[in-house]
């Protein structure tokens, strides 16, 4: 290959008619390259490859020329499919050549039995004939025979792979049935999905628009009890300035206590409703509520009644100092 | 017909509703949760006692009171300078005049001293100024020399009946103290007043003196002294000044703990080769080694219920800190936070722990709860170590640096205050805080 | 001849292990003298890369110095010897290669002289658990006992004592001062 690529370059730079011989030459030197690489091939060939072949070989003569001579020629045979070999026709038998003495009896004689031998023929024939015939029929009952069980065999095997095909297009419709089935289950299964999502969706959408709507209600609400929630935060913020918790391991203590106001914020009393069962951490909750001269309160006398006449605390020491 | 029936149905469900409404809206009172609070220290006024016949001493024992509480965390004192009044009885007192000031409790007394004992009696009385009542009211006697003693049981008793949680002012920290003296260092094993006051030195030594161990009766000290030139462990009786050597193995003779019943000691020795930690039966001096490890294995530390040790080992690499249960002789890492976790203390409740946390590069003081396993942080300075909690779990001591020397200082548990003990020494290390004693 | 230069290697080795993961200093031929520290050095130096054979050609090189040579030799040894504090990392016990030659001098010496004594005394930084420190200490003490063990001396020889953080070297609470007090100081008793 690479004294063709050699070769190649050249060519490259001649003249058309050249290149044309130089191509035949290249052709002619890649058929002799590829010659060259079967022979080379075989020559390589390892000799142990060849066993095989020859056992081969030798297992067909055995079986169709039991005294072949040369194997190695046989193999050749064996090798090459047998040429198809016309048959030596059986050559017809002639009668003997009668003598002229008795050509006269001889005829008779031969007319009888020529007679006799024709009957005889002749029932022969008939015979045979009759033989024959019966083994022509028999051969074409058998024949018919033959092809009756053929067709019915292939009838048979027509019908089985019939039914199996049958079958086997059950099977398959089955499966596509299933397999529809399963697609209608599942699309059954994703479409409640979707009906779910589009549902939760929506009453989300519906939660949320609830919720704007109460969240504006609220804040009217807030609007309106903007006075409340105020004074709770400032009862709360002073709640918290006032309290000093006692050292204590347990977080869990927690203590509500009810207080009474008069309008002007002042401490009416101030009760322990649910004790923390820790006297010193109920000690401390009395005595931030009491520490406390004054509690913001509103003005408003119907939201200082509704709501701050009366209100209790839960202190509870979860959370750092602030 | 149907209709008008229909229309009274109505009628009455709507009233019906309205009326439960009312009711609902009636029911409804303003509940107000209280999360948080202003301080954990507590605002108390203690007046300087007064001396009716001027035979008072010339030592302000409110002083003493004062900054026990503040040493505490849990109260803040007022500057007598900043009172309005000083009452000495209750009929002296204006709760308007504290309230304003924004005190909370209030402690008033007298003071004098006896003609015929010349023993001091004291008679005080504690306020609740919010509340307008008066909490306490005590009558204390003592003799000259104890005049301290006397100041720290009224502290533990405002403590305890404003808090509800024992005081711990009048138990004992012991402490190693170095100074140099002549070029020479000079090791001093030292017993004072929580304090820091009335110390009072039980060896001195120019040799290494570590790791003083508190008795469960508060009357001896366990440590180790190097003064042979090798290290031993030693029990000293504080009133007595008698002292035994309890062992002197090759190697090391380290972290005397007593165990909460006092029969017991656990110690860390290197004898057979690296330190482990080693049970000694102090009845028979029968030792019983409960690590076995090619690590560092030691300070081991008694759960107050004695069945539970903990200790610091470096097994898995850097000091972490391990529990141990005595009976099965399992140890389960208890640490995971940092590369460096030591020298751990049991709470007296032993829900917690307290240990030194290395964080970054700093060395602070940390406590774990053990259910939870959440650590804390509570100090925030560089070089803290050797941290002993308070008996009563309120407080905890460690040692830290203040410029060039080491210092003790005083903490809440929440790490709340701060309190350095007065620094009249050259280096104050190893406090150990006692327990209650008997 | 080639026994004692195994028996050399072996303990080299060894004492490359007690190193623990230090990079081996490179040694010096024109060292190797008398008996066994220097003659270790290069026949270890050699033997740890391959086979002993190196370290016979270098004892053998020894055999031929002068006596000129085995005076410096012995000079160098002894300002070696001078050298008296080894310095260690935050938290560890490992012995750092510059500690080495001097480490390897003082074993000779220890080696030729079995009545000699020393102590070796361990100390910590000042941060962290005291009680950790003592032990730490300790350990320190016990690296250097087992390199110069490892390298000619009489395990009695040595006595090894911790003293953690006390008595530190430097007294300053900085990084420069915690480099200082890390350390294990020989002493000759």
């Amino acid at each position: 290959m690479g004294v063709a690529d050699n070769l190649r370059d050249p060519v490259k730079q001649e003249s058309k008619p050249r290149a044309w011989k130089s191509l035949g030459l290249s052709v002619g030197l890649h058929v002799i390259l590829l010659g060259l690489f079967f022979v080379g091939w075989h020559w390589t060939t390892p000799t142990p490859e060849k066993e095989p072949n020859f056992i081969t070989a030798r297992l067909v003569q055995e079986q169709r020329l039991p005294t072949a001579p040369h194997p190695v020629k046989q193999e050749a045979q064996a090798a090459t499919p047998p040429a198809p070999k016309a048959k030596p026709k059986p050559e017809p038998k002639k009668p003997p050549e009668p003598t002229p003495q008795q050509k006269a009896l001889a005829e008779k004689k031969a007319a009888e039995e020529a007679a006799r031998q024709k009957a005889i023929a002749l029932q022969q024939a008939k015979e045979k004939k009759a033989e024959e015939e019966k083994r022509k029929q028999d051969a074409e009952r058998k024949k018919r025979e033959e092809a009756k069980r053929k067709a019915e065999a292939a009838e048979k095997q027509r019908l089985a792979e019939a039914r199996k095909k049958k079958e086997e297009e059950e099977k398959r419709q089955e499966e596509a049935k299933r397999k529809e089935q399963e697609q209608r289950l599942q699309n059954l299964v994703q479409q409640a999905q979707e009906a779910q999502k589009k549902r939760q969706a929506e009453e989300a959408l519906k939660a949320e628009q609830e919720r704007q709507r109460a969240a504006a209600a609220k804040a009217q609400q807030a609007r309106a009890l903007t006075e409340r929630d105020k004074y709770i935060l400032l009862i709360k913020q002073r709640v918290t300035d006032h309290w000093f918790r006692p050292p204590s391991t347990d977080s869990n203590l927690s203590t509500v206590v009810t207080i009474r106001l008069l309008p002007t914020g002042e401490l009416i009393s101030a009760t322990i409703k649910d004790s923390s069962g820790n006297a010193a951490f109920d000690n401390s909750v009395l005595s931030a509520i009491r520490s406390i001269s004054r509690f913001p309160v509103p003005d408003d006398p119907t939201v200082f009644n509704e709501y701050f006449r009366q209100l209790s605390f839960q202190f509870s020491p979860q959370g750092s100092p602030q | 017909m149907i209709a008008g029936l229909m229309m009274r149905i109505i009628r009455f469900l709507v009233v019906l509703c309205s009326f439960s409404l009312l009711a609902q809206s009636a029911r409804a009172e303003l509940l107000i949760h209280i999360t948080k609070a202003a301080s954990d220290a507590i605002p108390i006024a203690i007046v300087p006692f007064a001396s009716p016949n001027g035979t008072g001493p010339n030592e302000d024992l409110t002083q003493i009171v004062r900054d026990d509480l503040d040493m505490s965390g849990n109260f803040k004192s007022l500057d007598p300078s900043r009172m309005l009044s000083l009452p000495s009885q209750g009929s002296q007192v204006y709760y308007r005049d504290w309230r304003l000031l924004g005190q909370r409790y209030l402690v008033i007394g007298q003071i004098q001293r006896g003609a015929t004992d010349q023993n001091y009696h004291v008679q005080y009385e504690l306020f609740d100024v919010t509340q307008q009542k008066q909490m306490l009211k005590s009558n204390l006697t003592t003799t000259a020399n104890n005049l301290r003693s006397l100041a720290h049981v009224i502290s533990d008793q405002v403590y305890k009946a404003i808090t509800g949680v024992r005081g711990a002012f009048s138990t004992r920290l012991a402490f190693v103290t170095l100074d140099k003296e002549g070029g020479k260092s000079v090791y001093r094993l030292q017993v004072s007043d929580v304090d820091g006051q009335r110390a009072q030195v039980l060896l001195k030594s120019t040799q290494p003196i570590l790791s003083p161990d508190w008795s469960p009766d508060a009357k001896k000290l366990a440590y180790v002294s190097f003064e042979t030139g090798q290290p031993a462990i030693y029990i000293q009786d504080i009133a007595t000044g008698k002292r035994q050597k309890l062992t002197d193995f090759q190697g090391l003779n380290s972290a005397p703990a007593w165990s909460p019943d006092g029969k017991d000691m656990l110690m860390t020795l290197s004898k057979d080769g690296n330190a482990e930690i080693y049970e000694m039966d102090l009845a028979n001096r029968q030792l019983t080694r409960l690590t076995h490890h090619w690590a560092i294995d030691t300070e081991a530390n008694w759960a107050p219920d004695g069945r539970q040790i903990v200790f610091t080992s470096d097994r898995s690499g850097g000091p972490q800190i391990y529990q141990m249960d005595l009976r099965t002789q399992d140890a389960k890492r208890l640490t995971f936070g940092g590369p460096y976790n030591a020298s751990p203390r049991y709470s007296p409740d032993g829900k917690y722990i307290y240990y030194v946390h290395r964080d970054g590069g700093n060395f602070n003081i940390a406590k774990m709860n053990l259910s939870t396993g959440e650590q804390t942080i509570l100090t925030h300075t560089d070089l803290d170590d050797s941290p002993s909690v308070a008996p009563n779990g309120r407080m905890l001591i460690y040692c830290t640096h203040q410029g060039t020397k080491s210092v003790l200082s005083v903490i809440s548990v929440d790490g709340g205050s701060k309190y350095f003990l007065p620094a009249k020494f050259g280096d104050v290390r190893e406090p150990a805080w006692s327990p209650f004693g008997s | 001849m080639i026994d004692s230069v195994k028996q050399k290697a072996v303990v080299l080795i060894l004492s490359m292990a007690v190193m623990a993961g230090c990079s081996s200093t490179a040694t010096q031929p024109g060292q190797g003298s008398s008996e066994v520290a220097p003659t270790d050095q290069n026949g270890g130096a050699q033997v740890y890369s391959g086979n002993g054979a190196g370290g016979v050609s270098s004892s053998t090189s020894t055999e031929g110095q002068s006596a000129q040579q085995q005076q410096t030799k012995q000079q160098q040894e002894a300002a070696l010897r001078q050298v008296r504090t080894f310095y260690f990392d935050f938290d560890t016990a490992e012995i750092k290669p510059e500690a080495r030659d001097a480490l390897m001098a003082h074993a000779a010496y220890l080696a030729a002289n079995p009545s000699a004594k020393v102590q070796l005394q361990g100390y910590t930084d000042e941060r962290g658990s005291k009680e950790y420190n003592l032990a730490l200490g300790e350990r320190r003490g016990n690296a250097v006992k087992q390199f110069l063990v490892l390298n000619g001396a009489s395990a009695d020889q040595i006595s090894v004592i911790s003293y953690g953080e006390e008595n530190p070297a430097d007294p300053g609470h900085n990084e420069a001062a915690w480099a200082k007090n890390r350390r294990v100081v020989l002493i000759y008793k």
